[in-house]
């Protein structure tokens, strides 16, 4: 289980978790080059496409930098960071399916489909990943590809552990159906999403 | 104690799941985590200027000022065509109607700073009122200084016909002054323009700010 994992935010020479002063432009600096890659890859994971996957987490960092002040350092500061970029995420979402909504209700064409060279690139699984609820998606990114515990998650959901637990269960579950044939036939899914480095 | 067949099932599922989003995220890198780059360092920039402009607004509002108080000196001093020179920045009639047309458009540039909603009207009205007020102090001045002048050919009755070289004369006396020592009005509306501008971009600022709480920040969780 992944919750038994080592805490995934980047650890000081001494092995402790880095300081960051609230309000500090130079701390937060810091913790914008530390944990841009992850949080990158979570909100990558909810969204369709890499541009809108960069213009969030950009959002993201920009709405955090405005609050800095006031962080309270009670929980991981990229908890923190991730429930602000989730939360953009989820209203990216909404937005865009809003859109497309409305594209369609004016008879202006069909909704964009996404770019057909990165439905092609887009992992199975990834793709499995978005047509779940965002933040049952980001429970797992969370917890498989950035090690975080329930209680980690719970700060970054902004929930309580049992929902984190719940929505983990359902989360998998969901995907369990979804992907037992692709399991079953042995199939290698599709490499990982490239990267821009 | 032994796991049912569905639950060594799941476990394994699990297991699977954990590599293949590792796999699958886990090397995924965005364009470049250079924090000189990133949008907020872009954001904050911008909001230093802004405070680069309100500041050179104050300064501006402070010289403004100071030169509506020279031209305040110039009154007392009693130099009638003089201070009304001063106070347009020019002894020509024609330019004291651009002064007026500078001061309200003056005012306008304060009323959109301050954002004062259904009061714009009434403060220009106020702004334009008080330089003509203004103006006509200044004219009377003028013409009270005018009856000792010693000048020979100036009269009364030839004061109304020939004020233009009346002013010429005293355009020739006095310096210009500065074109920031157009009459007080104007120079109160951007000193004030200033001050507000200064208020209002802190207002604008705290606006713009989301809550400080995490949990302000996020929206309620949904049921997922």
């Amino acid at each position: 289980m992944g919750g038994s994992r080592a805490a995934p935010w980047p650890e000081g020479p001494e092995g402790k978790r880095p300081d960051y002063r609230p309000g500090s432009a130079e701390d937060f600096d810091r913790l914008y080059e530390a944990t841009y890659h992850r949080l990158f890859a979570t909100v990558l994971a909810l969204l369709r496409d890499r541009a809108a996957a960069e213009d969030c987490t950009q959002e993201a960092y920009l709405r955090a930098y405005r609050a800095w002040s006031s962080w309270k350092p009670d929980a991981p500061a990229e908890a923190w960071l991730h429930r602000i970029a989730i939360n953009v995420a989820v209203s990216h979402r909404r937005r865009e399916r809003l859109r497309q909504v409305g594209q369609l209700v004016m008879r202006l064409g069909p909704p964009a489909l996404p770019d057909p060279a990165d439905e092609a690139t887009t992992p199975e699984l990834l793709r499995e990943l978005r047509a779940l609820p965002p933040r049952q998606a980001a429970a797992l990114v969370l917890r498989h590809v950035h090690g975080y515990t329930n209680r980690e998650i719970a700060h970054a959901l902004g929930v309580p552990e049992r929902t984190v637990a719940s929505r983990l269960a359902a989360a998998r579950a969901r995907l369990q159906v979804r992907l037992r044939d692709l399991r079953a036939s042995g199939t290698r899914l599709a490499p990982s999403v490239p990267s821009d480095e | 104690m032994t796991k049912t067949g569905s639950g060594r099932e799941q476990d394994d599922f699990e297991d699977w799941l954990g590599r293949e989003l590792q796999r699958t995220l886990g090397p995924v890198r965005g364009p470049s985590p250079r924090a000189s780059q990133a949008a907020f360092r872009a954001a904050s920039r911008a909001r230093g200027g802004t405070l680069m402009a309100i500041k050179s607004g104050i300064v501006t509002a402070v010289t403004s000022k100071a030169a509506a108080g020279a031209a305040a000196l110039a009154v007392a001093a009693g130099g009638g065509a003089a201070v009304a020179t001063a106070a347009t920045g020019s002894a020509n009639p024609t330019n004291w109607g651009q002064a007026v047309v500078q001061a309200v458009q003056g005012c306008k540039q304060q009323v959109r700073s301050d954002g004062a909603a259904g009061k714009g009207s009434e403060n220009v009205g106020r702004c334009v009122s008080a330089f003509a007020r203004q103006h006509g102090e200044q004219q009377r001045s003028a013409h009270a200084g005018s009856a000792p002048s010693p000048k020979p050919t100036t009269s009364a009755s030839t004061h109304g016909r020939s004020r233009g070289s009346e002013e010429s004369a005293a355009h020739a006396q006095v310096p210009h002054p500065t074109p920031s020592g157009i009459g007080a009005p104007a120079s109160t509306g951007p000193g004030q323009s200033g001050a507000d501008h200064g208020q209002s971009g802190g207002h604008d600022a705290d606006h713009g700010r989301p809550s400080p709480l995490p949990s302000a920040v996020a929206s309620p969780p949904g049921r997922g």
